[in-house]
């Protein structure tokens, strides 16, 4: 990490520090998603925590996390979906997923979360692209 | 389905305003120290007699300041206190979910009795209960701590505590969505059980804590184990300097926060103060993440009124372009009387300034009662 990269970030974030790699390559396991992405945006006191656990779905550690997943069905791995057929199983997976359906609703009816900020758009792909591609580590 | 989501939103737009403590936007331009106001160390919480005569010296309508108006008299190793809060606007989450939101903040009970060098401390109250089970869950004590101090009934010198409190961090603000409080180490109900040693003086403090998370709610915010240190010199009447440090371990991660904090006074008007963290997230099935997490606060006090203008950025991960997000915050309080505040609180969201997600946003008028 360069000092330049800090000190871009500190004190001018709007630069969107713009020398960064724009790719993403960040690790697409369900451990990476749910400490990266999951917990910080969705565990808050009041929403997804264990001590709230709205909706009985938890996101403040991993294996609350799978727990959640696994008990209110939100994602579908594709061992679950097609046992007989050969992986990745792609959009099947991703359009039964709830959990991809409330972080990308766009529908002002529906149940966009999280309720305070939207996911950023790189997250969510993250999401969708772990999802499609079966799921890592949701087992 | 318009309805449930109404509800749901009700509940959980709560995250964006509940139980609040302090306003370090007091330090240096009223006293020079947290404690000189409170009886905590760490500043939040009951008052002190200089803390009760100063929400009388800047209310508009200054009534007695004290527990029920003094009109319940207590003995003196006895003090009492609480904070009723709730809200109520325009909130929107994105671009196609918003609307009007009226919701509780916060209803706690605050006790301190003393005894020679010895203090017990508890906060009870209520709180939003977990989803199914309400019975159990609706009432919880935030903190609750035992306090050795080497001077007793002063605002200096050695604290000892033990018990559930928020380790001592950064600038404590009382607004928790601030992003140094959010992403910065100190969550809405972030108070665990452990131990802590803090000096205070007019010129300097330190406060060391280590910390467990709680070992007999399984709910607690915080789920790791570590270490704080909090050290701020105040090198003027005016001006203070921090330096601290965080260590939280879990079992899925251990994140490292190190950062400065400062405040500068300009008279008795105007306070600008800052908290800029480094956090280094080290996740344990693979992956590292640094991230930056900044937030600025102007204030300007003028009679009964402090406005604050408020700058927040949060980086996700350093390396990776578009995942950071700002906010910006503009607050107006009106002490209107010793016990009765009306907050006006507005913010402004956005994912690398607009450039990768939808923007939120709120404005809520809040009301505050001081027991």
């Amino acid at each position: 990490m360069s000092v330049k990269t800090w000190l871009c970030a500190l004190l001018i974030a709007g630069c969107n520090l713009s020398t960064s790699d724009t790719t993403d390559d960040r690790p697409e396991t369900f451990g990476f998603i749910t400490e990266a992405i999951l917990k910080p945006s969705c565990a808050t006191a009041e929403c997804h925590s264990a001590m709230k656990a709205q909706s009985t779905d938890v996101f403040d550690s991993v294996a609350a996390a799978r727990a959640s997943i696994h008990a209110n069905q939100l994602v579908f791995t594709c061992e679950q979906l097609m046992p007989a057929e050969t992986f990745p199983c792609g959009d099947d997976a991703l359009n039964v997923s709830y959990l991809y359906q409330v972080i990308d609703d766009k529908d002002a009816e529906g149940d966009r979360m999280p309720r305070d900020q939207a996911l950023s758009n790189k997250d969510i792909v993250l999401i969708r692209e772990w999802i499609r591609d079966g799921a890592d580590g949701l087992n | 389905m318009r309805a449930v989501s109404v509800a749901i939103g009700l509940v959980l737009v709560v995250a964006a305003a509940r139980t609040a403590t302090a306003y370090p936007q007091f330090q240096l331009v009223r006293d020079q120290t947290c404690s000189a106001c409170h009886l905590s160390p760490a500043g939040g919480g009951l008052l002190s007699e200089n803390g009760l005569d100063t929400a009388e010296a800047i209310s508009q309508w200054g009534t007695a300041p004290e527990f029920f108006y003094n009109k319940v008299p207590l003995p003196s190793w006895l003090a009492l206190g609480g904070d009723l809060r709730g809200a109520g606007g325009f909130d929107q989450s994105n671009t196609h979910d918003k609307g009007f939101v009226v919701f509780p903040m916060q209803a706690d009970v605050y006790a301190a009795a003393t005894y020679a060098a010895f203090s017990l401390h508890v906060t009870g109250g209520v709180r939003d209960p977990q989803y199914d089970n309400t019975a159990k869950t609706l009432f919880a004590s935030r903190e609750h701590w035992l306090q050795w101090q080497q001077k007793p009934g002063d605002s200096e010198g050695l604290f000892v505590r033990v018990g559930r409190f928020m380790p001592v961090f950064g600038l404590r603000e009382a607004e928790h969505p601030d992003y140094d409080r959010r992403y910065g180490g100190t969550p809405l109900y972030g108070e665990t059980y452990g131990a802590a040693v803090e000096y205070v003086d007019p010129r300097w403090e330190v406060h060391a804590t280590g910390f467990i998370h709680d070992p007999i709610l399984k709910d607690s915010i915080e789920r790791g184990n570590g270490g704080a240190l909090y050290a701020e010199a105040r090198v003027t009447a005016s001006t203070s300097v921090g330096v601290e440090s965080k260590v939280d371990i879990t079992p899925d991660d251990k994140t490292t926060y190190v950062g400065l904090t400062g405040k500068q006074a300009f008279g008795t008007t105007v306070l600008v103060q800052a908290d800029v963290e480094a956090v280094h997230h080290k996740i344990s099935v693979g992956g590292i993440e640094n991230q930056v997490v900044a937030t600025a606060i102007g204030s300007y006090f003028i009679g009964p009124f402090m406005i604050d203008l408020g700058v927040n950025v949060y980086h996700e991960n350093l390396a990776y372009a578009l995942l950071d997000q700002e906010a910006v915050d503009v607050n107006a309080h009106w002490f209107a009387t010793s016990h009765v505040e009306l907050i006006l609180t507005n913010r402004f969201q956005m994912l690398a300034f607009g450039a990768d997600g939808e923007s939120s946003g709120y404005s809520l008028l809040q009301l505050h009662y001081r027991l």
